[in-house]
């Protein structure tokens, strides 16, 4: 009998394709939609507050007046049919990520603290990575390179492999890394993908949107303007 | 050392979560990720060698009340126990991309031998509100029975902007209706490219395959036009993307499984003075590799492509810069192609485009576009013999509605 050689083709082949793809319940598309869009809407609300502060944490009085419209936006992405802002949002981009709803918790939850987002070195890394593979995500839409890679988030070694990026921290620096907020927003999106398949069956959809991405990147171009 | 323990201790337990993850990951998903191989080609011995296609009959399908254009028409074969021998689908409306667009369906009595009166069956405003977010504009259809003989339509839908910002949006038949009442529900917009999900099309007839599911195939046309294999599984259930060319011009691939694990994509040309492009796969649609061209000319305009009783077809405007003429060819191999006849041949500014072809009740089916205004049909029979001894039928005309 021959034994199975595996040659370089077959490590290629192997490599560049994508597991069969799971894709969440049709059902369940619709709720997810309308709960991403009524917290990412508010937190962008108050994002807004920040920016009119000149990008300080927003005082009590003012963090008031802002949750007004916050609220009113959230309430707003619920409302079902062409009423209802997600059916337009929706529209254009579809539905935002699970860490884009997993930033807005924080950002819902620490509203007036001076950084949400990034609290330790390791946010930064984790910003950063998620710029590149942004970059790298919109090259692939464009077939750049030979194979695709957003097929690749429907395979479970891509999954498996953004698992061991958010244990990375934990990894190297142990409990100092415990601070940071990327790590577990990461841990929690896959454990969420990993259940329930949101918001596409694509992990790369769950991890980044093109929105949190642009966002990321007006942030790090302030953060460099203001050095 | 305590901090090297301590790191190691952290890496194994990391290991072991990511292990687990990769685990449950990989328990959901139904089986091997497998590509089986093409199902048989339809009636693979009913074409005798000596012969030749003769028309049998020819019209237009009925459009509906007061719609003035259709396009970009789709085939597709119902099971020999339905009162239907075709379903053909089509986009119509006041023009192509106009808001009040809407996907149009009309059916082929095997009794009356007749085109039933046409049906608007996906409407953009019903469907966005059942999905929960607005579409735009409606587009290409293509239908394709699952191995339950349940109804799939996958339509050209858009967000902002035109057909750049397409998506293709999955819809089945209702369950328990029969198929004459052609009624769908969406099943979810397919999640084929990271940025918003934007400019993937569909075109062209879904390839079956040997388990029951079909590879259907699609294109990215923002900027690059590069066309992908969408597989599915026996119930319709979306499994994954492969890339089938490297090309950044070509669209619309129609599949020829030349045999059960090679296939042909046959491309659509963007470039000036277009060819056909090929691409091949040799492992059932698992890798693609380009191929040499046609020597087929392709005035950007849409293909369709069949296997039947061993002789490949194709039908294509044999032009680079216009869409007047309409020719079927046929080849024994996929790479040399002989012309057979012309289907449809008009003076300059005539357009007689996106052709569709299936094989039902020994005949060859094909519709197009006929001016953008209707969609014509016809029948092609294969006549045994030499053709000096053949006497053909005089082909007759089961329109329902006169030709604009």
């Amino acid at each position: 009998m021959i034994p199975t050689v595996l040659t370089l083709s077959d490590a290629w082949v192997a490599l560049t394709q994508s597991g069969a793809a799971v894709l969440p319940d049709a059902q369940s598309l619709l709720w997810v939609r309308y709960a991403i869009w009524s917290l990412v809407l508010p937190a962008g609300v108050l994002l807004l507050g920040r920016v009119w502060a000149h990008g300080h944490a927003l005082e009590p009085r003012d963090l008031r007046r802002w949750l007004w419209p916050a609220g009113g936006v959230a309430a707003w992405a619920w409302v079902p049919g062409d009423w209802g802002i997600s059916y337009w949002l929706g529209l254009s981009f579809q539905t935002p990520s699970l860490v884009s709803g997993l930033l807005a918790i924080t950002l819902l939850v620490h509203p007036s603290a001076q950084r949400s987002v990034c609290v330790s070195p390791w946010d930064r890394v984790y910003a950063i990575g998620a710029v590149l593979l942004g970059w790298v995500l919109l090259l692939d839409t464009f077939a750049v390179f030979p194979v695709s890679l957003y097929s690749w988030g429907f395979d479970p070694s891509t999954y498996a492999g953004l698992w061991a990026f958010a244990l990375l921290p934990w990894v190297v620096s142990g409990r100092a890394a415990w601070r940071a907020r990327g790590p577990w927003q990461l841990c929690a999106a896959l454990l969420v993908f990993g259940l329930a398949r949101w918001p596409s069956g694509n992990v790369w959809d769950a991890v980044l949107d093109p929105c949190l991405w642009l966002v990321l990147q007006a942030l790090a171009v302030r953060r460099l303007r203001a050095r | 050392m305590h901090f090297f323990l301590g790191l190691f201790l952290r890496a194994v337990l990391a290991l072991v979560v990511v292990a687990a993850a990769w685990s449950l990951d990989a328990a959901q998903r139904p089986g091997q990720n497998t590509y089986p191989a093409a199902a048989p080609a339809p009636q693979a011995d009913t074409l005798a060698p000596e012969g030749q296609w003769m028309q049998s009959a020819h019209g237009h399908i009925p459009m509906p009340p007061d719609v003035p254009a259709a396009h970009a028409s789709a085939l597709l074969v119902m099971p020999a126990d339905d009162p239907a021998a075709l379903t053909v689908f089509w986009f119509a409306g006041d023009r192509e991309s106009a808001p009040n667009v809407q996907i149009t369906a009309s059916q082929w009595d095997r009794a009356g031998q007749t085109w039933s009166p046409a049906q608007l069956v996906v409407n953009r405003h019903a469907m966005g509100e059942q999905l929960g977010f607005g579409l735009r504009r409606l587009g290409n259809p293509v239908g394709w029975l699952d191995a339950h003989g349940r109804m799939h339509l996958f339509v050209v839908a858009t967000g902002w902007g035109g057909w750049a910002a397409s998506r293709v949006l999955h819809l089945q038949q209702v369950a328990d209706t029969p198929s004459s009442a052609l009624r769908f529900e969406p099943v979810r917009v397919l999640p084929l490219s990271w940025l918003w999900n934007l400019s993937y099309l569909v075109r062209t007839a879904p390839l079956p395959l040997a388990d029951g599911g079909a590879v259907l195939p699609a294109y990215f046309e923002l900027g690059a036009k590069t066309p992908v294999a969408l597989r599915l599984d026996s119930d319709g259930q979306f499994l994954g993307m492969v890339r089938i060319s490297r090309r950044t011009h070509t669209l619309q691939p129609a599949l020829l499984a030349t045999s059960p694990s090679d296939w042909l994509a046959l491309l659509r040309d963007n470039k000036e003075d277009g060819k056909i492009r090929v691409s091949q796969t040799h492992d059932a649609g698992r890798t693609w590799s380009d191929a040499p061209d046609l020597p087929l000319d392709n005035p950007d305009s849409g293909i369709a492509a069949l296997r039947v009783g061993g002789q490949n077809l194709l039908v294509y405007n044999p032009s680079t810069s216009n869409r007047q003429t309409l020719r079927l060819a046929s080849s024994p191999d996929g790479t040399d192609w002989t012309g057979v006849q012309d289907l449809e041949q008009g003076p300059p500014g005539q357009e007689y485009s996106y052709p569709a072809m299936a094989w039902e009740g020994q005949s060859l089916w094909i519709s197009y576009t006929d001016q953008r205004k209707s969609i014509a049909w016809q029948r092609l029979s294969w006549i045994h013999g030499s053709p000096d001894a053949q006497t053909p039928t005089p082909p007759t005309d089961a329109s329902t509605e006169a030709p604009p």
